[in-house]
């Protein structure tokens, strides 16, 4: 599952970043990391970015594309 | 400047280091008193403030402010601030001057913020680890021990209050020791920490957590639920947007008269030992004219600044951007590229220096180059005079003229944004990931000082600009043409700018805006407006003879509705007004906004590229616009 199709206000883990090199250590220097605790607050409207919580106290706004391209793990 | 230069001065310097949002300019407003000044760094294109501070053993260091980064070695474009602040501290290390790096880090935000902790650890500089939102973090029901930071890192470590006073005296205490060491390249073992374990042993909760302090955990999110809701939020945005607009737009406008009318005033005092000759107009109308230009400006920036201070250090800057970031997005737009947009409606001055919210480089530079195409408020006395000359009695097809004018302004800004992110400015778009910090109070001291900064800055960078352009541009106007029969005494306005250098340039540019209806009073018109565009109406009217068209322009309307050239003819047509109109919404006749693109791109190709692009695109669209308006029976 990604980032994207995770249902809000609920808990995942980061499980890769399907990203190119450059990204992929930008967004790990965010916070954005595997293994990172993350949860989807809100979404933006029309098509707007999503709100999503990292490691329990940062929030990003994440680009859709962005966030179809992380790999998470829902907590069950 | 050669690029080789060396980037520090030889004594000792402290660099502040950290993500944005952590404190660097309230720790770097606290250690030098807000000294604040943008400092020459030779190759260095963002602005990097620095300011003296004295230590009692070391003496007097540089302190210096660089952009707010994520990470050094994850820098996906050399533009960005962390491209920037990458090459700044590579360079530092290659000279091996002596610099300290002080990393400024959110203890709310321990875990992330030690990533970039380590990429520092790896460079060979002494780093000092500086704590802020201590205060947030204890108000939270946590609290901060900072021991096993120390013992992990191999580096001081200090927690400070941002807002006390008694922690500046712990913070220079470290400061001093350290800058006063020999030895500045510190090798150091491979770290052998990891950020969440260690973040974890630093950051505990209380013994006891009170309900309150639990809530205050959540007090962002629940201040989200009502200022991100799916209906209100958009609303209390915009909302709010209008209501900025509507400060720079009226509120700067009395105080900008009120200047005005203090260097007029200024102006007869100093007319009158200057006599009646050229100096005195040169005096009254070239200088101070162009000083009242440049000030005009201030309140604006001054309004515009302080907003986006405040909007950005409560952190519902990043909310406006996520609300309206979908809307945006199908334009080729990022969501905070609204702020400068509208700004842009009341001038395009503030709005090109608003720019700098934009974290994307080439977002940035596109945003700056089709600023100058929206409808700013200097447009309006013209498009008026121009619609009461040529529309006259028909106030229903003026009104949808002057919507038409609006409209045609933002359509053309999105289009030629679209083809310049293909062309000129063509590159890879950063991925949107943007922080949204927790809702905090500003520092309304920093926000105080970062305004007077601003206004400072306009003044020296941008006035002088506009202030030698407008003493060019009066000697074009009021300076004879070479090999100009000289004039009668006491010869009227009009007849000094018919004999002027600018009208010879204006018979000159007469082949290529005949196409367009202008002649060259017109183009005179023009060329005076380049200076500010409501000079236009002015202009002609003292061409025509028609005195003060400035508070009543229908005088003036008359005149250029009735004028006939020498065989009778009308000389001024519907098409020409048209024509004129078209021009005048596409064309970037603005001395001032090329300045401050020339100062915000720190390069004159842009500038050229924007006047270049603005008066093929106005000439064009008016010479089809008129075509068309002749088809239709104009």
């Amino acid at each position: 599952m990604t980032l994207r199709e995770l249902p809000h206000r609920h808990a995942a883990r980061i499980l890769r970043l399907n990203l190119d090199a450059s990204e992929t250590l930008w967004l790990r220097a965010l916070g954005l990391a595997e293994g990172a605790a993350v949860e989807v607050l809100r979404a933006g409207l029309l098509g707007g970015p999503l709100q999503v919580r990292v490691g329990g106290h940062v929030a990003f706004a994440i680009d859709r594309a962005v966030a179809g391209a992380i790999d998470v793990e829902p907590a069950p | 400047m050669s690029a080789d230069a060396r980037l520090l001065a030889d004594g000792v310097s402290v660099l502040l280091v950290g993500r944005p949002n952590a404190g660097k300019s309230s720790v770097y407003n606290r250690l030098t008193g807000g000294d604040a000044k943008v400092g020459n760094f030779p190759g260095i294109t963002v602005d990097v403030l620095a300011a003296p501070l004295a230590l009692p053993r070391t003496g007097t260091v540089q302190v210096l402010d660089l952009p707010g980064v994520y990470s050094l070695d994850a820098a996906i474009d050399p533009g960005t601030d962390e491209g920037v602040a990458r090459s700044f501290l590579d360079r530092v290390a290659a000279e091996r001057g002596r610099a300290l790096l002080v990393q400024v880090l959110d203890a709310t935000q321990l875990a992330a913020s030690l990533a970039l902790t380590r990429e520092l650890l790896r460079r060979p500089l002494p780093v000092v680890v500086v704590l802020t939102q201590r205060d947030v973090l204890e108000a939270e029901g946590r609290s901060l021990d900072v021991a096993p930071l120390r013992a992990a890192l191999g580096v001081p470590v200090i927690a400070v209050n941002a807002r006390d006073a008694g922690s500046r005296e712990g913070l220079i205490a470290l400061l001093d020791a350290e800058a006063s060491r020999t030895d500045w390249t510190p090798a150091r073992p491979a770290a052998t920490w990891t950020a969440e374990a260690l973040a974890a042993e630093a950051v505990r909760d209380a013994a006891v957590v009170s309900d309150e302090a639990l809530a205050r955990r959540l007090r962002s999110d629940r201040i989200d639920r009502v200022l991100l809701h799916g209906v209100a939020g958009p609303v209390l945005f915009l909302g709010l947007m209008v209501g900025l607009f509507a400060a720079v737009y009226a509120v700067a406008d009395p105080v900008s008269s009120l200047l005005d009318t203090v260097l007029q005033g200024l102006g007869a005092v100093l007319a009158r030992p200057l006599g009646t000759g050229l100096l005195r107009s040169f005096v009254t109308d070239g200088l101070l004219g162009g000083a009242g230009t440049v000030l005009a400006f201030l309140p604006q920036i001054v309004i515009l600044t302080a907003a986006l201070e405040l909007l950005d250090a409560s952190g519902y800057l990043a909310r406006g951007a996520f609300l309206l970031d979908g809307v945006l997005r199908p334009f080729g737009l990022g969501g905070r590229s609204f702020v400068p947009m509208l700004t842009a409606h009341a001038c395009a001055v503030p709005a090109i220096a608003a720019t700098r919210i934009l974290r994307d480089p080439r977002e940035r530079l596109t945003m700056i180059l089709v600023l100058p195409l929206l409808t700013c408020s200097a447009r309006i006395p013209t498009y008026g005079l121009i619609l009461a000359a040529f529309f006259h009695g028909r106030p229903v097809l003026q009104a949808v003229l002057f919507v038409a004018l609006y409209l045609s302004g933002i359509v053309a800004a999105v289009v030629v944004s679209l083809v310049l992110r293909r062309s000129a400015t063509k590159g890879r778009r950063l991925p949107l990931v943007l922080e949204m910090p927790s809702y905090r109070a500003p520092d309304l001291r920093a926000v105080g000082r970062t305004c007077v900064l601003a206004a400072k800055r306009f003044v020296h960078d941008v006035g002088t600009s506009i202030l030698a352009c407008g003493a060019v541009l009066w000697v074009l106007l009021h300076v004879p043409a070479p090999g100009a029969a000289p004039l009668p005494t006491g010869a009227t306005a009009g007849a000094v700018i018919e004999h002027s250098a600018g009208a010879s340039l204006g018979r000159a540019l007469e082949p290529v805006t005949r196409p367009l209806g202008f002649d060259w009073r017109i183009n005179v018109g023009l060329l005076a407006s380049f200076g500010a565009r409501e000079l236009m109406v002015g202009t002609l009217g003292v061409i025509s003879g028609v005195e003060d068209a400035d508070s009543d322009p229908r005088p003036l309307a008359d005149r250029l509705r009735t004028a006939r050239d020498e065989h009778g003819a009308r000389r001024y047509g519907t098409r020409t007004g048209i024509s004129l109109l078209v021009f005048f919404v596409f064309a970037c006749q603005c001395m001032s906004t090329l300045v401050a693109i020339r100062r915000e791109t720190r390069s004159w190709r842009w500038v050229f590229f924007v006047a270049g692009y603005t008066y093929a695109l106005a000439w064009v669209c008016a010479f089809l616009a008129s075509h068309v308006a002749a088809l239709l029976g104009a």
